[in-house]
């Protein structure tokens, strides 16, 4: 069971996940802005993971206080909490495991975002 | 309208997807938008462009909101900018209280509802509007509706630094109803409003951008700016043949004139002084007044005789 998980690719996991929609959905002028948004994700999610694995914490830092301020504009409120719990753990200098936890959340957030 | 004459609003965010959402949301609106990316640009644009509206990210490294405020109250230029505080952090009272406190007039939650934002927005520029209009109101004179002696000393600062540090030509006038009590005594003050209201309305009907200014009673300025003398003398001339060419229906037979007193940066002695330039129309007018009143008299330098 716990070998089935961790072998299932990306592809696979993001349909047993939960879809997140935007709370502006049902706004039409926004749909534009949501679809363009979500379209950007996969490479701001990219970003993040490189600036992780090179320990660019602070580039990371600048990455989750955009994505914290920005998020919630377009719908993603989860988006934007998770982003804020990353800054503060970079902020706060804690551990990296906790940091990367923290980036996990994130990213799982920004994965599960869809625009319809 | 001109995109000049729309209301400027200035978002000071270091988010760029908040800045690509305003500018999609907000762009049927009525105003001209701009954006700052850091605290540090948007203090820079906030003197630069002047705008009617700040909307103001609280959160942002380096400088935060609360402090970027306390740089833009300091400041005579920026100060009176109406800024909204748009924060995550607005459901705590706390902030909301320490943001007012620092003179924001506003407070919008973090993510906004555009509906709510466009609807603070526009709140705000009325507000800003009757602000500018009061602040307008005591610096005019209620009987001629010309500029007060109040805002004729700021300007007269202002135009004078402008014109020394530039070196650019600026001349100032100062003119002087005459015999005006005699006229009151005679007939009355209601006559001597009239004369008052109708010379301001000469004034008035001048070039744009002279600056005409009531003194109190029957004294007058004006400010010319990017003026020469010759020019000045020109339009100065034109102000005194249209008073005294003018007809009193009211009161047949009345005369009115003034005697008018022109002074200009070139013509004082170095280095130049406000106090001095003030003076030098102030002698010229005195010197048409002495010379058979109804006339324009020209401030001469020092070294030419007077």
């Amino acid at each position: 069971m716990i070998d089935a998980t961790k072998h299932m690719n990306t592809k696979q996991a993001k349909t047993f996940k939960r879809k997140l929609t935007s709370r502006f959905s049902d706004d039409p002028q926004m749909h534009e802005l949501i679809k363009e948004f979500v379209g950007e994700l996969p490479r701001r999610v990219l970003a993040a993971q490189q600036a992780f694995d090179q320990g660019e914490y602070l580039r990371l830092q600048v990455w989750a206080h955009q994505m914290k301020g920005g998020a919630g504009g377009y719908g993603f409120q989860q988006i934007t909490d998770m982003a804020a719990v990353l800054e503060k753990a970079i902020s706060t200098e804690r551990p990296s495991k906790v940091i990367l936890s923290a980036l996990l959340h994130a990213i799982d957030a920004c994965e599960r975002a869809a625009s319809d | 309208m001109s995109e000049q004459n729309l209301p400027q609003i200035l978002a000071i965010d270091d988010s760029e997807l908040i800045h690509r959402l305003l500018r999609l949301r907000l762009r049927n609106e009525r105003f001209q938008l701009h954006f700052a990316s850091s605290s540090k640009e948007g203090l820079r644009m906030a003197q630069e462009i002047k705008p009617d509206v700040i909307l103001l990210d609280v959160d942002m490294p380096e400088m935060d909101g609360f402090e970027l405020i306390g740089h833009l109250k300091d400041n005579p230029e920026t100060q009176s900018i109406a800024v909204i505080f748009v924060s995550a952090g607005a459901n705590d009272p706390a902030n909301r209280v320490r943001g007012l406190d620092l003179g924001a007039i506003d407070f919008i939650a973090k993510p906004f509802e555009v509906v709510e934002l466009k609807a603070r927005l526009r709140s705000a520029l009325r507000l800003q509007h009757l602000v500018r209009i009061l602040a307008q109101k005591a610096q005019i004179d209620g009987l001629s509706a010309l500029w007060n002696r109040t805002y004729f000393n700021q300007r007269l600062t202002a135009e004078f630094a402008e014109a020394t540090r530039h070196n650019k030509p600026l001349s100032l006038v100062l003119a002087d109803l005459d015999g005006f009590k005699a006229t009151n005594d005679k007939f009355g003050h209601l006559v001597g409003d009239l004369v008052i209201e109708r010379f301001a309305s000469i004034l008035q009907s001048g070039r744009a951008s002279d600056i005409a200014c009531r003194f109190g009673g029957d004294e007058f300025a004006i400010i010319l700016p990017q003026t020469t003398l010759t020019e000045a003398i020109e339009v100065t001339e034109r102000y005194r043949n249209q008073l005294a060419g003018t007809t009193w229906p009211e009161r047949p037979g009345l005369v009115v004139t003034a005697s008018f007193g022109v002074c200009d940066l070139e013509s004082i002695d170095q280095p130049p002084t406000q106090k001095k330039f003030f003076d030098g129309a102030d002698r010229a007018m005195y010197l048409a007044k002495q010379h058979g009143r109804n006339q324009v008299q020209v401030f001469l330098p020092s070294a030419l005789p007077q």
